[in-house]
């Protein structure tokens, strides 16, 4: 026979969390009311009179039945290697907790420690040109050797870039999910999902089990404003969903800044709008620092990754310098480039790939050579 | 007709006291058996008497199946002569071939050329056929013909026997050829595309190049729009004209399909360009049927089987097509027979990146769709074409969209193009007798190893490229295939880097994507 499990404050809050019907709201209504404990032994009339529904009252009177059923819940997510921290934690982001509607309970898995880190939001569009995919990628990799954590929503796109590009020299970084934490949405993000795991947090509001739709997607956004001292745009169209993380960025009275695009672009719509209203035009990791300059609160905390030596400049050849200076002026396809350099082919292709090996310039989808 | 080749069917014809009944032995097919009605009604309309009696026809080897109409000259002749009505015996050694109508005219059949071969490596020398097919039959050197558009033609002729007259009704080959107007040059089809037509893709021309050069599977990938349909169509020009040899079995095979049409008849001698459309059945592409018929992979023989949008193509079709691109021939078995058909050709097919189309496209237009195609619709697109089928395709090229119109360069010239696979050829036919095989697609194991050897800096290119580009093992001895004939192209005995370089370029599928 195991040990009759007590009802602690932050148990209450997981079961009623976890407790089907029960809102954001309905557990405002409980805390209100005193403590939660007393909560326990609350009959549904009681319920009621705090303003639940009829069947809210019924689900939080039977979640609030067995003290072993929730402890039984915590104790899977720990098998699962997933921490669960509510807002009565110490662990809880402080940020967080200063918004207006902060989740009660994070379900983290990964490097915790991240959630107390100055961090910086970075989202976009989930079809992003070229041109979006590489500012994103510098401006992660460039900001988290800063020390700032990169926060972004694990979609396809920006967000994809955002989290790879912290990644790459060993950045930090925060997904917050709009699904629960044991499912990777999109699916082919399954070996960043697992390594975002590994080297940086994953955190999501939702409990395991709960059904997947489309509509909890803009409800984490709040989120990824909320952790981060700064959100930033690139690449959004004129009704983009990233345009909501702003919004609560705003609302949160955070830093909004926005990565200038082509002036032909749709996707520069919402980012330019931005720009005139007021956000901070961000083209390199500095314009984020200067912004922060007069706040010790977070620099002060900003450890800076001891920067590792950039590769060693392997030498060029005449040709390669050429073309390099070629693809820098304007990517372009090997046949544009072929025209434009007046190489013979086999000269080109040799050249690409020796640049290509050398990691100056990529190949893109379309056979489009862009310098990095 | 076996497969493309012919056989030689003895016809007998026995009349025997008896209820008035014809009987064929000899597995004849359908067609065969109705053979027996038209005979009669044509020996009837030429004036002549069709026996009451108890007539058997034997087909011998009477253990092999008989189809077509081809017998019915034959039938009619043996039971001529088993009534005594053929004045005089046709010739020794004589074939006849053609299909009787009512009246007593005689139709042409398909097949004849092959029919005629096979009657010369039989040691026939007289053929009698159907007047409509005297000029197929007379590509084969060697025979003396006789051109028969009546039934009554033939009694003549048997008539005639050895006299002079005889002598002049029948003709030899040659000279069917020099009344046609000296011999089958023709045929060779206007030149209507030229490369020069196209603009800019460079990149995708000198990869249409190189396959034609070195006769290895292509397949360009785009989006919609980019001009891979009219590259591929551009593709026959550059490739040399078929060499006797090759042109006797590819008129073979059109006219056993029956596609010579009509008039005088010519050795084909362009390579022939088969596109069949993306609904073809398995059965269409490599041929079938109860009686197995030539496919488009086999009328596409010493020329380009051109599959557009290869993976709208069905599963069956594609997986069918394996079979041909490895043995160079297809095999179809039936119960009673296995039939076997040539199928050497070059695999050239067209794709898009992905479902909509856009995936990559984005060069220059930013207004330009966008793929809206998530990555696990990609993935599943281009798993419809398997693995193995993708193995053997050397080149996988990407067409992207030119930057706008006017801009690009005109290059290359099918003229041009032509010349340098000419000499690229050359190269490789010196090598052959070594290499064992002529096309340097065709190279493996150690002769691959022997004859595509690699300069000390393209091996270290090559080593490289494999550890940062992420390229796929089974790419290697492609990309060495490929080298090779870049580098006969470049009329280059040693593989140097430039070439390798470009042979990695043309493997788009092997690299690690980029994603987005």
């Amino acid at each position: 026979m195991k040990e009759p499990v007590e009802w602690s404050e932050r148990l209450v809050l997981l079961a009623l969390h976890e407790a089907k019907g029960i809102g954001w709201r309905s557990i405002r209504k409980a805390l209100a009311s005193g403590s939660l404990v007393q909560c326990v032994h609350y009959a549904e009339a009681q319920w009621r009179e705090l303003g639940l529904s009829g069947a809210q009252a019924a689900s939080a009177r039977s979640v609030l039945m067995h003290a072993e059923a929730a402890a039984a819940s915590l104790e899977r997510y720990a098998r699962m290697g997933v921490r669960v921290i509510t807002m009565l934690d110490d662990d809880y982001p402080e940020l967080l907790r200063e918004t207006h509607e902060p989740p009660w309970v994070l379900y983290a898995k990964g490097r915790v420690e991240l959630l107390k880190t100055p961090a910086l939001a970075l989202v976009g569009t989930r079809t992003p040109s070229a041109y979006g995919r590489q500012a994103t990628i510098r401006l992660a990799r460039e900001l988290a050797a800063r020390g700032l954590t990169i926060v972004s929503g694990l979609a396809k796109g920006i967000d994809r870039c955002a989290h790879e590009g912290a990644l790459t020299n060993g950045g930090a970084t925060i997904a917050v999910l709009g699904t629960p934490i044991d499912i990777v949405y999109p699916a082919e993000h399954r070996a960043l999902f697992a390594c975002i795991a590994q080297q940086g947090l994953l955190v999501s509001e939702y409990p395991i089990g709960t059904r997947c739709h489309a509509g909890l997607f803009p409800q984490r956004n709040r989120i990824i404003a909320g952790l981060s001292v700064g959100t930033a745009v690139v690449e959004a169209a004129q009704r983009s969903g990233s345009l909501i993380t702003v919004d609560h960025a705003i609302t949160m009275n955070r830093e909004v800044f926005a990565v200038p695009g082509p002036v032909q672009s749709r996707y520069s719509e919402g980012t330019h709008q931005l720009l005139k209203n007021g956000a901070k035009l961000l083209a390199e990791a500095e314009d984020v620092m200067e912004e922060f300059i007069h706040r010790p609160d977070i620099l002060g905390r900003l450890q800076p990754s001891k920067s590792a030596p950039p590769p060693p400049e392997t030498k060029l050849t005449g040709d390669e310098v050429r073309l390099l200076r070629l693809v820098r002026e304007k990517p372009g396809t090997a046949d544009e480039l072929h025209e434009r350099s007046g190489m013979p082919f086999g000269l080109l292709h040799a050249v690409l790939i020796n640049l290509t090996i050398k990691r100056r310039i990529e190949q893109h989808p379309g056979f489009i050579y862009r310098a990095f | 007709m076996e497969g493309v080749d012919g056989r030689l069917i003895e016809v007998e014809v026995d009349i025997a006291s008896g209820l008035p009944q014809v009987s064929i032995v000899g597995l004849p097919d359908p067609a065969v058996r109705e053979s027996v009605d038209r005979v009669r009604a044509a020996i009837r309309n030429c004036g002549m008497q069709f026996p009451l009696e108890r007539i058997t026809v034997n087909l011998a080897p009477a253990d092999l199946r008989k189809q077509g109409t081809a017998f019915d000259l034959a039938i009619a002749a043996g039971v001529l002569g088993a009534s005594g009505q053929l004045g005089a015996a046709l010739p020794e050694r004589t074939m006849l071939i053609g299909e009787l109508a009512l009246d007593g005219s005689v139709r042409a059949v398909p097949g004849v050329l092959a029919m005629a071969e096979q009657a010369r490596d039989c040691g026939m020398t007289n053929v009698a056929l159907p007047a409509d097919n005297l000029s197929e039959a007379s590509l084969i050197g060697g025979l003396r013909l006789l051109g028969i558009g009546h039934l009554r033609q033939l009694i003549e002729a048997a008539a005639a026997a050895c006299s002079e007259q005889a002598e002049r009704l029948w003709v030899s080959a040659e000279q069917v050829q020099r009344s046609a107007g000296g011999p089958g040059m023709a045929a060779t089809g206007p030149e209507a595309y030229d490369y020069g037509e196209v603009l800019g893709q460079h990149h995708a021309k000198r990869a249409l190049l190189t396959a034609a050069a070195g006769r290895h599977n292509i397949v360009l990938s785009g989006p919609p729009g980019t001009g891979k349909t009219m590259l591929i169509r551009r593709l026959p020009g550059i490739m040399p004209l078929l060499d006797d040899a090759e042109a006797l079995e590819v008129t073979k095979i059109h006219s056993i399909a029956g596609k010579l049409g009509a008039g005088p008849a010519a050795l084909i001698r362009s390579r022939p360009f088969r596109d069949p459309h993306h609904t073809i059945s398995a059965g269409g592409l490599i041929g079938g049927g109860t009686h197995p018929r030539p496919g488009e992979a086999t009328l596409a023989h010493r020329g380009i089987l051109f599959l557009d949008e290869l993976p709208e193509f069905s599963r069956a079709a594609l997986e069918a097509l394996r079979q041909p691109l490895e043995d160079r021939s297809v095999t179809i078995a039936r119960t009673r027979a296995v039939h076997r058909f040539p199928a050497h050709f070059m695999l050239a097919a067209t794709m898009n990146p992905c479902p909509c189309g856009y995936y990559g496209d984005e060069s220059g237009e930013w207004e330009a769709p966008r793929c809206s195609c998530s990555a696990r619709k990609i993935e599943a697109y281009r798993m419809k074409i398997s693995g193995p089928l993708l193995d053997r395709i050397d080149l996988q090229v990407e067409v992207p969209r030119p930057p706008s119109f006017g801009e690009a360069a005109a290059g290359m010239d099918t003229a041009s193009m032509l010349e340098r696979v000419a000499l690229a050829r050359e190269r490789q036919t010196a090598r052959s007798e070594q290499a064992g095989t002529s096309w340097n697609s065709e190279l493996s194991g150690r002769a691959l190893r022997e004859h595509a050897r690699l300069s000390g800096e393209a091996q270290l290119l090559l080593q490289e490229a494999y550890r940062s580009l992420g390229l796929s093992l089974r790419a290697h001895d492609r990309i060495l295939k490929l080298a090779r004939t870049v580098a006969d192209l470049d009329d280059r005995a040693e593989i140097g880097a430039a070439h390798v370089a470009e042979a990695i370029q043309y493997r788009a599928f092997d690299r690690a994507p980029v994603q987005g």
